[in-house]
Parts: C-alpha cells; structure tokens; sequence
C-alpha cells in the first residue's frame, strides 16, 4: 500500500515509484471519499512511435530523491488547488514494453472543474521537475536518452 | 586537494561507462574541466546541458568550493511521463 500522508486540510496524498505493471494497476485501485463527486484520472502509456521512429521499449531510470520529489509535487498540487480531496500519482522505473502504464496521476474533488485543472497541473509538474529519466529503444536497434544533448 | 564522488546519471552514465567516480577538484569548475579531460567531448556537451547537485543542493557557480567528501550528481535534463 502507497503511504498516506494527511495534510492539514484533510488532502491526501499519494506519491509513489513503482518498479512493475502489477503495483501500477494496484495504485490505480481508488478509495473514493463519500465527499468526492468527480475522480479525474491521466495514464501516460509507452507509445510504439516518436517522431515516425518505430518505438520497441523504453526504459526509465530514476535519481534517488525521485520519490520525495514526486510527494512534493503532488502536495504543491494539493496545495494550489485547495477544492481537491486527494491527489494521487505513481511513476514507474524499469523497462517497459509498448502500452505499458509508464505515469498514472487521479485527483479527486466534489466537482470536476478542480479536479480536471489540478490532475493537467500534476502532469505537468511532473513532466517539468521529476528526476527520472528515459531511454527509448527503437525497432531498429538503435537507442538514444530522451532529452539529452 | 578535497575528494569528490561524482555520480552519473541516464547518458552521463552511457557517456562515462560509470556510475560514479572519484575526482580531485577544488572548485566546480575544476572537477567540470577535469571531467570533460578525463572523458571528452561526448561527456562534455552532456555537462553543458546538465544540472548539478552538491550534497543534494543545485549549484552552478564554476568558483563554488568542493568540500572533501562531497557528493556531486550530474544531472541530465529530466524525461518523465
């Protein structure tokens, strides 16, 4: 079970770094609040192309402060949208094959306005700031690090 | 001269072949002209787009003094999601 950290108003916050599909699914399965009413989920999935390059796998590889950084996230999100109940947000590590659930983020509000602006927020945020990594390997052999000079 | 464990991370580890490594260096901008010389051009580009973190702190200041024992991560830009 991810840790739950309760802030002051009463958010919740999940932030974890999963190392296979199992704990992904497994984070996905949502406690709803009685008080919720909207639960706006996003999952980044392994695409089988980049830039017209057939895609074969990808690899993400994460600085050891990852998950700490990903809780910081997902409690500013908190934070800045004060109408959500709870903010929940998983990374995976490892290698993953093509549809492979790669960054699941939910957050949870009594109405969906909050909610759908603060799960594009998180995307975001953790597109932007989160130490981790990707290498994609293409169906030709050849491999590069996204984003890396 | 203080002692630096420098960790690489994603292609500053595929550039170096390292995950870490020892390096004497008194400033910032020493150990990051002794790294470029010790691992050349590839590491080189890779450094010039990176960031660093000094015991967990972000610095940038090539005068920055080293600390003995210090731990310095070198960061390539970040690809989440």
């Amino acid at each position: 079970m991810p840790d739950v950290h309760e802030i002051a108003i009463g958010q919740a916050i999940y932030a974890e770094i999963v190392a296979s599909q199992a704990e992904t699914r497994s984070f996905a399965d949502t406690q709803l609040s009685t008080r919720d009413g909207a639960c706006v989920t996003f999952s980044g999935i392994v695409r089988d192309h980049d830039a017209d390059r057939a895609v074969r796998e990808l690899e993400y590889a994460c600085h050891p402060s990852a998950e700490d950084v990903l809780a910081l996230i997902a409690g500013e999100i908190a934070t800045r949208h004060p109408q959500v109940s709870s903010v929940r947000v998983a990374h995976r590590t490892g290698l993953l094959q093509i549809s492979d659930c790669a960054l699941f983020a939910e957050v949870c509000a009594a109405h969906r306005a909050p909610a759908f602006a603060a799960c594009s927020d998180l995307v975001e945020d953790v597109k932007k700031h989160l130490p981790v990594w990707k290498r994609q390997v293409f169906v030709d052999g050849t491999e590069e690090w996204v984003n890396s000079p | 001269m203080p002692q630096v464990t420098v960790r690489y991370f994603a292609s500053a580890r595929a550039a170096t072949g390292l995950a870490q490594e020892s390096f004497e260096a008194a400033t910032l901008g020493q150990l990051l002209s002794g790294l470029r010389g010790r691992h050349g051009e590839r590491l080189g580009r890779i450094l010039d787009g990176s960031s660093l973190l000094l015991d967990g702190l972000h610095v940038s200041d090539p005068l920055g003094s080293m600390p003995d024992g210090a731990q310095v991560d070198v960061l390539p830009p970040f690809a989440a999601g």
